[in-house]
Parts: C-alpha cells; structure tokens; sequence
C-alpha cells in the first residue's frame, strides 16, 4: 500500500538518484523519526546522525522499501529505532542485549490493519489515549522494551519481577495497543 | 506456527519489539528467513503494532541546519572522488552553519526557566561573537565561497535572521519569567508571614488549652471536695436529726460516767431503745497523736464488753457520739469510755477514763 501519492512519487524518484526527492522524503518523515532517535538516545546530535543514517539506508538500497505494499513511515521507524539502540548499546559499552528483531525489506510485504493505521496522521493521538488507558505495569515494561531496547530478561531484572510477569504484561499491553491500532486502521481504509 | 509449533501471536508481538533472549529470538528469525507465510503475516502485523510505538515519541523539531547537513551528505556521496560519508558535524562545514547551530544551541538553553537568564547572556555573547566571527574574522572569500552557493547563504541568513528572533522571544519570556518569579517570591513571602501568624496562634491556643485543662482540672477537684463536704454534713444533719428525736423522746434514759481516776472528767450517757443513746462528755484529757477516746458498753454474757464507737471530740476537750439503736444497744447493762492508741475500733478497751458499772 501507498502511504500517499505524492510519497510514491518520490520514492520512484529515489530510485532514480534523485537527490532532491530524498530531502524532500526527509522533510516529510525526518521530524517524526527525529523524535523517536532522540527518545531513546536522549542527544540532538546523535538523533539527528541517526536520521540522517536511516535516509542514507533508503538512499543506498531503495529497493529494500516497496511502496505498494507497505508505509514508508513504519519502515523509517523500525530502522531508526535498531540504529538508536544499536548505538545506546555501544555507547553505554554494554553488549547487544538480544539478536536485532530488523527483517529490513519484509516490513512492507502485507498489508495489515496495523499497518494502514501507520498513514494515519491522527494515529499518534490514538496511540497515546491507548497507552494512557493502560495499567501502569504494563506502561512501564512496553516502555523499557521499546524505548530502552531491553530484553524481557533485562526488564525482569530492573524491575524485581518473574519473566512470567513481565511476558504477561507486554502481552496484555502490545494486544490493547494492537487493537487501538486496528480500530485507527479500519477507520482509515 | 511458532518454530516450537505453537501458533502464540503474542510471541510475534514480543519478537517484533526485540525483547525474546537471544536463542529464541534467533531461533524464529531463523524460521522467518525460512518463508513461512502464516507467520511472516503474524509478524508483519506485529512490527507494524511496534512501529506504531514510536508515535509515542513527544514532537521533536529537527535541529536547524540537518537538511542542508543531509543534503551535503547526499553530494560527498556522488562527488567524483569516490563515496564517503559527509562530515556531520557542524564545526566540519562554513562558519555560517556553525553560528546557526551554536545559536539554535543557546537558545534551546535559553528558553529554560531555571537557567534562562545565565543562558540569553551566553547567547548574547554567543550572538555577538558569531557576528563578529563571521563578518570580521572569515569573510567570504572566493576560496571558501566556492564551497557555499548562493542559496544556501540566503537561506542560512534567513535561518540566523529567525535565531535572532527566536532570541528575541527567549528575552521575552525571560522578562515574563522573572516578572512571574516576583510575583510567586511575593507570594511566597506573603504564605511564609501567613504561617508564621498561624504559627504564633497555634502556640497560643495551645497555652490557652493547657491553662483551660488546668482550671479544669482545679474545677473537678473542688467539685469532688464540694460533694465530700455536701455528704459529709448531710451526714451530720441525719445524725443531728437522730439527736434531736433521741433527746425529745419520752421517757429517755439516762446515765453518768464517773472518772476512774482523778480527772476533771464527766461524761453522760441518753438513750432510749428505740432511738439510740448520745454521750455527751466534758473536760477530756488531752490525747497523745492517733489516740481517741472510744465508748463500750457492758453486756451480760461473754464477751463482757462491746466497742460502740470513737468519740467525736471538740476544740475544747467535749466529746460526742452517738450510737444508733441496736441489738447491742437493747443488752447493755453498763458503759466505759477508754483511751486508746489508735483511732479504729480496739478488739478490747485500753485505759479506762469515764466508767459507770451496772
């Protein structure tokens, strides 16, 4: 699926060496995936190089991207993300915590409710009030998991809680945030 | 079908968001990479959902100047001396990009209230500096200017022109923000005086408190010596009544004690069955410390004596009891007053005073 026409078009371009459709591609997204770098990385600079690092992917292998079957944005987000935490890991001189959950270039290959809800604008506020409405546990664990890059065992650990505990919250917590999503991407089909 | 042969979505759930131990995150990577098509399906939805987490991120802006730093990213890599990463950094490229984000810098501190005016000094200074650097100390020379088009100048003196308004608003709400600290120190002062009197009152009432509870306290005592004395004399007003009837009836007995010794003393005893018997005696020996003067009667039968009662003694050596009537009343035959060394009733008579035999 197309997140939109004009972000088609540009992709095309991209594919084409079009430089000048890569930076209007980063004036479209760069803000967005500018705030989810600095979320977890916690420093402009870093945020802004792992930005610039995620376009550059898109820049070298375009075709690992395909516009018909899937959103640009989502794809952005889960690369920037593994680049933050690959490079919070480092910085922090502690090994990887797990083996990186990217599939870079199968992202795109269905489409979903969840995913149609990714072109959404409005679906950052659904998103929230979702999250809001969740119990303060299982806030807690989705946040370290997603925003910390820890493991269900590191969770376990920082928080004093059985691996059990922490799976059934993430569980419960990612099923109410799934559905928000769907609900958002049936509204949007 | 999960590598284990479980169909758990929730697995996907928490493999998409990377939080699985290492084997077994490997482990379904792997059997991805295998082509399974349920589960690519499961873990499309499911990267899709985590995704979807990072619109949870609060907005940020993207620094000033990364556009441009992209794009000059995007040139070096198709320059003809080969593909390189772009310098990122902002002291790696002209002076103009460097002054925009030192000034973004500043002003980003700026706006924090509790360094805002330590920060819009700096950024005046860094302002001025940066100017002055620019104008003065690089100017655009054809070797550097080769490097900058003139676009890219325009654009950078609009992006300096919004930093010194962006500045201008700091300054501002800098002038807001002292003006509201005034006025939260006035207020602040205001509550602590506020306190203080509500302290000084508290304390206050306390003292008043502790003094009520003190004449309370007094209150309740008297009120208990009050109702003491209240039985007491109303005691005394039923025995001065028992008194008057004994003396008023008829025909009422009579009998006079006579000292055993050579005292002044003198004691008379009145009675009348039904009514009791009153000792009235007179010029009573003086009574060393706890002693009392106690009445017996004489009885017929064993023992001999019976202990009535200790006599009521006055400032002047008189003495008084009376003895309500009573089987031990009805079988005297006789009376004796002792002294005794105690003021409770003695099991026999001590030294005898005042005496009449049967």
């Amino acid at each position: 699926m197309a997140g939109n026409p004009e972000e088609s078009v540009l992709l095309e371009r991209v594919r084409a060496r079009d430089a000048d459709a890569l930076l209007a591609l980063y004036r479209m997204h760069g803000p967005r995936v500018f705030s989810l770098a600095y979320r977890v990385i916690g420093d402009r600079g870093a945020a802004e190089e792992i930005v610039q690092d995620t376009f550059w992917k898109l820049w070298q292998r375009p075709e690992m991207f395909d516009p018909q079957r899937g959103v640009l944005i989502a794809w952005l987000y889960t690369i920037s993300r593994n680049l933050a935490l690959d490079r919070k890991r480092k910085e922090n001189r502690r090994p990887s915590g797990h083996v990186m959950t990217t599939v870079e270039g199968r992202l795109n290959a269905a489409m979903v409710p969840e995913m149609a809800a990714m072109a959404d604008p409005s679906m950052s506020r659904a998103m929230r009030n979702a999250m809001d409405s969740l119990p303060t546990e299982q806030r807690n664990v989705i946040d370290l998991a997603y925003f910390e890059g820890m493991t269900q065992t590191e969770i376990a650990g920082r928080l004093g809680a059985a691996l059990g505990t922490v799976k059934t919250r993430l569980r419960l917590g990612l099923s109410k945030l799934r559905e928000a999503m769907r609900d958002q991407g049936k509204v949007n089909r | 079908m999960t590598p284990n042969g479980r169909n758990h979505f929730e697995d996907w759930d928490l493999f998409a968001l990377g939080v699985l131990d290492d084997p077994e995150q490997r482990a379904m990577a792997e059997h991805l990479a295998s082509g399974c098509e349920d589960c690519m399906r499961l873990f499309l939805a499911a990267e899709a959902g985590a995704a979807g987490l990072a619109t949870l991120s609060p907005d940020e802006p993207l620094p000033p100047g990364a556009e441009i730093r992209m794009r000059k990213r995007l040139e070096s890599a198709s320059a003809p001396t080969g593909t390189h990463r772009a310098p990122s950094r902002v002291w790696m490229v002209a002076p103009w990009v460097l002054a925009s984000a030192c000034l973004l810098a500043a002003i980003e501190f700026g706006v924090n209230l509790a360094h805002t005016q330590h920060e819009v000094h700096k950024l005046e200074q860094q302002n001025a500096d940066y100017i002055e650097h620019i104008q003065h100390e690089t100017p655009v020379t054809p070797a550097n200017s080769a490097e900058i088009t003139p676009g890219q100048v325009a654009e950078l003196r609009t992006t300096i022109e919004g930093l010194q308004r962006d500045l201008k608003t700091a300054q501002a709400a800098k002038g807001m923000a002292e003006q509201d600290m005034k006025a939260a120190q006035t207020q602040l002062a205001e509550a602590q005086a506020r306190v203080r009197e509500l302290d000084a009152s508290l304390k206050d009432a306390d003292a008043r408190r502790a003094k009520a509870e003190d004449a309370l306290s007094s209150a309740r005592l008297q009120l208990t010596k009050a109702q003491s004395d209240a039985d007491t004399l109303a005691q005394v007003a039923r025995q001065d009544d028992q008194i008057v009837r004994l003396l008023e009836a008829a025909p009422l007995n009579q009998l006079d004690l006579k000292p055993t010794g050579t005292l002044q003393a003198s004691a008379r005893v009145f009675w009348q069955d039904d009514q009791g018997l009153l000792l009235v005696a007179r010029d009573l020996p003086r009574l060393p410390q706890h002693g009392s003067f106690q009445l017996w009667f004489y009885r017929k039968g064993t023992p001999e004596f019976v202990n009535v009662g200790v006599v009521q003694l006055g400032a002047s050596g008189n003495g008084l009891l009376f003895v309500p009537p009573g089987p031990a009343l009805l079988s005297m035959t006789g009376a004796l007053l002792s002294e005794e060394s105690g003021t409770a009733s003695a099991a026999a008579p001590g030294e005898e005073i005042l005496k009449v035999k049967p």
